[in-house]
């Protein structure tokens, strides 16, 4: 029994012996995971003042409207009714929807409303992205994929403003290739889970789309209400996982591609309202980050030293430009290979699971090694109310207790349960300083956000944080499920008059 | 650069400490004098506050 007490004895001294070395790692890892994402605060200081604005176009162009439909005949009809709504010539607009294995009267209502309808049963393969796959090739043997300019890609439950189409054609004339745009919220005050999605929406315009936009990187294309030429489709749809825009946005950035942001092009969906579908999509959002991290990431990370001389895929073959001789144009030359390369590197920054990672430093070195280390070291003067959060320091300036205890075995275990409270109090204090942005953010897009009570205001912003705690959990979990891909259902009967009138 | 001044100046912050005292001035005030003075008092308040906004936002949201 000796023999055994004294083995895990001299095990724990060993490992608590490391503890001041590893805390010194801990902080340098803790800073540099600081730096890699210091650009987003410049983004997040951009984005409150400034979006880019675009010149009306000089042409109209030829699109393609695409829609994934399963199972939609309670909103699609109200898409399709904004669409022919659009203040677009109708000849240069042609809608398609890919009825993926429909059991109701989506297909129906698809071509009685005068839009293309293609039928798709396919069991095995279930994600958004095979439905599009699908009808790309429908698209390539009927018109030819090159008769259309630009593709739009939209989800069934969405609603276009009237000046939507005119406004993208604004930016795709002006040679943006990739464009995403405002997304709006349908059902923003149905209950709290719809408006955590919708505040996350407009916090990811504000803190992402608005200035990558104006420093002509590339921001994420969100799922929905984006435009693309035709050149990226030129050997059909390649995006089949679970997270198919995650996929397209690595890809077009590896390629060097912009992608750009148009603020005017308004468009509204409909979020989730129930907490099991919100917990499913989002754990579906979570596993398709992390393939998309482990499917690019590598490309994107060589990309930021080499350029683009590594390419998974290439849309644009046969338009390789020359670098033309002269002094300004090898400035050009050079300010793109740096764009392109901080473009990759933001990128990869976005879809690192930075969560993740810390989460295993914090188990690591704070749980287990600072317990190991409490116990041949004790306890000493340690603030039961540490951390730099508001609300540490203001429980700290209240009632600043201290802990002291001598090595031991209870010293081990108490300093495993303080650094779990600690790590508590953390989140909770961020919680609070997550509020705020809420409220900057009802602030900011009052003119947009559709008109709700001032209480509910003060609710949403209270509740708003618990988006992103959801996201972190899902991500842990995302990392050791097996996660497929399931519908969303839709059900607002709210048309784009009602939201019209509503703001 | 003139267009994000004009953002500066007509969306975000601005429509609500900006243009609603600017217009709330040039409502109640008919000195034209004393309206162009407390508007310009106003523009200078806002840029200097919303400009310090913004330095605390970035140290608070991403501080090293």
């Amino acid at each position: 029994m000796d023999v055994i007490s004294n083995f895990f004895d001299t095990v724990i001294r060993e490992i608590g012996s490391i503890y001041l070395v590893s805390r010194d790692i801990y902080n340098i890892l803790g800073t540099i995971l600081s730096i890699i994402v210091i650009h987003k605060a410049f983004y997040f200081v951009i984005g409150m003042f400034f979006t880019r604005k675009f010149k009306p176009a000089k042409k109209k162009h030829k699109y393609a409207i695409c829609i994934a439909a399963r199972n939609e005949e309670n909103v699609i009809g109200n898409l399709l009714d904004s669409i022919s709504k659009q203040d677009y010539p109708k000849k240069m607009l042609t809608v398609f929807v890919v009825a993926d294995n429909c059991t109701d009267n989506t297909a129906d209502i698809v071509r009685s409303k005068g839009a293309i309808c293609y039928e798709r049963f396919d069991s095995e393969h279930k994600t958004k992205g095979y439905a599009l796959e699908y009808l790309f090739d429908k698209i390539e043997a009927d018109y030819g994929r090159t008769s259309f300019d630009g593709y739009f890609i939209f989800d069934a439950d969405n609603l276009l403003k009237s000046d939507y189409i005119s406004k993208m054609n604004d930016a795709f004339d002006s040679g943006e290739k990739i464009i995403t745009s405002y997304r709006n919220t349908k059902n923003f005050d149905e209950n709290w889970i719809a408006s955590t999605y919708a505040l996350h929406w407009i916090r990811s315009i504000r803190t992402n789309h608005r200035a990558r936009s104006i420093l002509r990187l590339a921001t994420n294309i969100q799922g929905t209400g984006f435009l693309f030429a035709n050149e990226i489709v030129r050997d059909g749809w390649h995006y089949t996982s679970l997270t198919e825009d995650r996929a397209l946005t690595a890809d077009a950035v590896a390629q060097g591609y912009r992608i750009s942001y148009q603020d005017e092009a308004e468009f509204f969906d409909e979020q989730p309202t129930s907490l099991k579908i919100a917990l499913r999509q989002r754990l579906r959002w979570s596993k398709g980050h992390l393939l998309a991290f482990a499917e690019s990431g590598p490309y994107l990370f060589i990309n930021i030293f080499f350029g683009k001389k590594f390419l998974k895929t290439n849309w644009n073959k046969e338009n390789k430009k020359k670098v033309k001789k002269g002094f300004r144009n090898r400035c050009l030359s050079i300010l793109e290979s740096i764009r392109h390369r901080f473009a990759s590197f933001d990128t990869l920054v976005q879809l690192t699971p930075i969560s993740f990672i810390n989460l295993c430093r914090w188990i690591l070195v704070s749980v287990l090694i600072y317990s190991c280390y409490t116990y041949a070291n004790g306890i000493n003067n340690l603030d039961l109310f540490g951390g730099s959060t508001w609300l540490s320091q203001l429980l700290r300036n209240i009632f600043g207790i201290k802990i002291n205890m001598e090595a031991s075995v209870g010293a081990l275990f108490i300093g495993m349960i303080v650094t779990i409270w600690l790590r508590l109090l953390y989140r909770i204090g961020n919680y609070f300083n997550n509020i705020w942005l809420a409220v900057y953010l009802f602030i900011v897009e009052d003119a947009r956000i559709k008109k709700i009570s001032f209480w509910k205001k003060v609710l949403y912003t209270f509740t708003w944080p618990i988006f992103d705690i959801i996201g972190r959990y899902t991500t842990y979990a995302a990392l050791f499920m097996d996660v497929t891909w399931k519908p969303i259902p839709h059900e607002s009967k709210v048309t784009i008059d009602d939201l019209s009138k509503g703001s | 650069m003139k267009d994000y001044i004009d953002q500066f100046y007509k969306e975000g912050f601005a429509t609500t400490f900006y243009l609603k005292p600017v217009n709330f001035i040039k409502k109640k005030i008919n000195n034209k004098k004393l309206s162009k003075l407390l508007i310009n008092l106003v523009k200078i308040i806002y840029t200097i506050l919303v400009l310090i906004f913004a330095v605390y936002m970035f140290l608070e949201k991403y501080p090293l």
